[in-house]
């Protein structure tokens, strides 16, 4: 199942270092290839996504982010025709229905609650691999 | 006068027809009898000259047959002693006078010849012809000439005392109708009289004298009856009018009528004090005086015009104008008085001072809307404080999170990685910080639960406890297979609530039953429903840990725990979630319980 040659990269916007090392240590623990791409605020996630870098297989994406927050960030991916099908995880620690809500509203694949256990978010960090980039037969690249 | 009769007293009536009637009998019987001797006189006379005349015949043929006038003469001379015989002749067989006789002095002439036979009454005289016959052979013929004279005097005799009588009688009738009237006449009189004393004096207590049980008697019997139920009406009346009057004069509104032209005809006492007019200051003045210009023609007049032209009520508050000068505010019920044709002849107005009235619900008003004012102030900062506080939680959410994520992750790097350079203390220090990162994550959980559970909105919808209650048992018994508790749930209770809240709720009381019943080998949970006073009151209950009653009032507090977290595991908020969704649904909730004997948690919703 496993595309042939480097595979595409994985978007991580996450502002926290702390959470960026454990989700990169959860990567590393669930054995997946993909190089992690790591935007620290919504501008720099925008810019890399409506820019001419190719686009990511999936993007993890939390809501409480600088600048740009995730729900803004996720409506102009959406806005975007290069990117309105591209595979969006929201990936936050609210589990407010608002925020539920309002990210599949707005067009978001999935959402994930970050658990607090390392065990679960590795746990958690599998079952995205095993989905988004095993299972899940993504969009065609050149959808527009 | 036919008219002069009908309008004569009743007593003059009866007379004039009793004596009409008398008058035309005795008239009629007279008339009769008159005539009736009249006739009976003739033919006695008549009889008496026929024997006459065949007397004279007899005492006449012997000589009429030897042809001797002298002797006829003779006979006849005879009849000068009855003084009726005005003359008498005999005629021979060829009608011829053979001899004659007649009164001297009477100019009375004999005829010459005979005539044909019969009686004739002629004026005062009667003629008679009679045959002579012998031996069926006619031989001559008599002749009679009767003076009437004497008989119609002896009528006329007869008819003046039978006038005498008639007048007699006709007076004695008189006299006699005059005393009998009164029979009849009496009693109507009698009638006529009270009749006349009752319209005259209004006394409708007099009665008409009974005196007989003929149909006057039916008449006067009805008359009273009459008078009873006008005198029980009449009293009827005047306590309704007293009464009526009482209350005009005694209720403190203001009782005023007008007639149609706006002039005050009626004015109570209370309308004296409400306008300071007496009675008699303002009687048939106009009610312009205690309505300035400028209320009549703001309202007042519209009023007036709508009431004389449309009848009916109208209630209407005016400003009016007492006599001091003081402007009032007045509360007027008025109501148009109508005629029996329907015919607007006035308008009754009660009316009130409310001026103080007016003035105090102008200050409520007042207040009332410094109130709201001051509600809408306070609700929009509410508003704002739960906005700050949804924030705040979003934040707690978040923000708390994230460290402590960090925290038990590393922990947990530190654990597998380095766990060889640890020593067994290091190793425990390192498990408590766990442990306690775990604690928190959950205290966080339950915080952000409460503080939803507070402001999330309320739905109300049927909701089967019972099936809820066997879904969070399920749960609980999936989590962990190997607990043995026996859960007895009484099946189809219902009730009506936000079915996400009550089951936020229900999952922290079971849960707790669950919990506290750990220990125990033999668990039990019930969950059941009673009644009291017609509220429906549901309960869960367990053999579990139980409590000391005295603390039974610091149960529902937010983070106020009644065992260590080494007994029992717990943030303390659960309790507190459960007491604030029952008080969303405006129910109530308690416990009872017994230290190591069990708890039951009932609630209403």
């Amino acid at each position: 199942m496993l595309p042939t040659g480097t595979p595409e990269p994985i978007l991580l916007v996450e502002d926290n270092a702390d959470d960026e090392l454990l989700t990169l240590h959860a990567f590393k623990e669930n054995k997946i290839p993909n190089e992690i791409v790591v935007a620290r605020d919504g501008v720099e996630a925008l810019n890399y996504l409506l820019g001419t870098a190719p686009l990511p297989a999936i993007v993890l994406l939390d809501l409480k982010l600088p600048k740009l927050n995730g729900l803004e960030v996720l409506e102009r991916v959406r806005a975007n025709t290069r990117t309105r099908c591209l595979p969006i995880i929201v990936l936050t620690t609210s589990r407010e229905e608002a925020d539920l809500l309002k990210c599949y509203s707005l067009g978001a694949n999935s959402y994930i609650q970050k658990p607090v256990d390392l065990k679960h978010f590795i746990e958690a960090i599998h079952h995205v691999g095993a989905y988004w980039l095993k299972l899940n037969c993504p969009p065609p690249l050149k959808s527009a | 006068m036919i008219r002069v009769v009908r309008d004569l007293p009743i007593r003059r009536k009866i007379i004039l027809i009793i004596l009409t009637v008398v008058g035309i009998a005795l008239v009629l019987q007279r008339t009769v009898i008159y005539f009736s001797d009249l006739q009976s006189s003739r033919n006695n006379i008549r009889a008496d000259m026929i024997s006459l005349a065949e007397i004279i015949s007899a005492n006449s043929e012997a000589a009429m047959v030897f042809n001797d006038p002298r002797a006829v003469g003779h006979t006849l001379q005879s009849l000068r002693l009855n003084p009726v015989i005005l003359a008498a002749s005999i005629y021979n067989q060829d009608g011829k006078l053979f001899a004659g006789y007649s009164v001297e002095n009477q100019n009375v002439v004999l005829p010459e010849t005979a005539q044909r036979d019969g009686v004739v009454f002629e004026g005062d005289q009667l003629k008679l012809f009679h045959p002579m016959i012998l031996d069926n052979k006619r031989i001559g013929t008599v002749y009679l000439l009767v003076d009437l004279r004497p008989m119609y005097q002896q009528l006329n005799r007869s008819n003046a005392i039978a006038f005498v009588i008639v007048v007699v009688v006709f007076l004695f009738a008189l006299i006699l109708s005059s005393l009998m009237q009164r029979l009849v006449s009496r009693p109507i009189l009698a009638l006529a009289e009270t009749a006349r004393q009752v319209s005259e004096k209004k006394d409708y207590s007099l009665r008409a004298q009974k005196s007989s049980d003929d149909e006057l008697g039916v008449l006067i019997d009805g008359f009273n009856d009459m008078l009873s139920q006008i005198e029980a009406r009449e009293a009827a009346l005047r306590e309704s009018q007293r009464r009526v009057t009482l209350l005009v004069q005694e209720t403190p509104l203001g009782v005023i009528v007008f007639d149609t032209q706006f002039t005050v005809l009626e004015w109570n006492k209370a309308a004296e004090r409400i306008f300071g007019y007496t009675e008699g200051e303002i009687a048939g003045k106009s009610g312009r005086c205690i309505m300035p210009e400028d209320s009549w023609n703001m309202g007042g007049a519209a009023v007036w015009t709508d009431l004389l032209r449309n009848a009916g009520g109208r209630r209407s508050i005016h400003t009016n104008i007492r006599k001091d000068g003081r402007r009032i505010i007045c509360d007027w019920y008025n109501t148009a008085l109508a005629d029996d044709s329907g015919k607007i002849i006035g308008v009754a107005a009660m009316v009130d001072d409310i001026t103080d009235r007016k003035r105090a619900e102008d200050e409520i008003q007042k207040l009332n809307e410094q109130l709201e004012l001051r509600v809408r102030e306070r609700t929009s900062q509410l508003e704002a404080a739960n906005k700050e506080l949804e924030a705040f939680a979003y934040s707690v959410s978040h923000d708390l999170r994230a460290p402590l994520r960090a925290i038990d992750g590393f922990s947990q790097l530190i654990e597998a990685e380095y766990a060889e350079r640890l020593d067994v203390r290091g190793r425990d220090y390192l498990r408590r910080v766990r442990e306690a990162t775990q604690r928190m994550g959950q205290l966080i959980d339950d915080m952000l639960t409460l503080s939803r559970v507070s402001r999330s909105e309320m739905k109300r919808e049927p909701i089967d406890l019972s099936e809820m209650v066997q879904l969070i048992i399920d749960d609980l018994r999936e989590r962990e297979p190997q607990r043995r508790v026996e859960v007895v749930i009484t099946p189809g209770i219902q009730a009506t609530g936000d079915p996400r809240l009550v089951r936020i709720m229900l999952e922290n009381l079971i849960g707790n039953a669950w919990k506290f019943t750990s220990r125990k080998a033999d668990g039990r949970i019930e969950f059941g429903e009673t009644t009291r006073d017609g509220k429906n009151i549901f309960y869960v209950k367990d053999n579990g840990a139980g409590f000391d009653m005295s603390y039974a009032n610091r149960l529902f507090t937010a983070f106020q725990r009644l065992h260590t977290a080494s007994e029992f595991p717990g943030t303390g908020v659960g309790l507190a979630i459960v007491h604030r969704v029952v008080l969303r649904h405006s129910g109530c909730i308690w416990a009872e319980g017994e230290v190591e004997k069990g708890t039951t948690f009932s609630f209403t919703l």
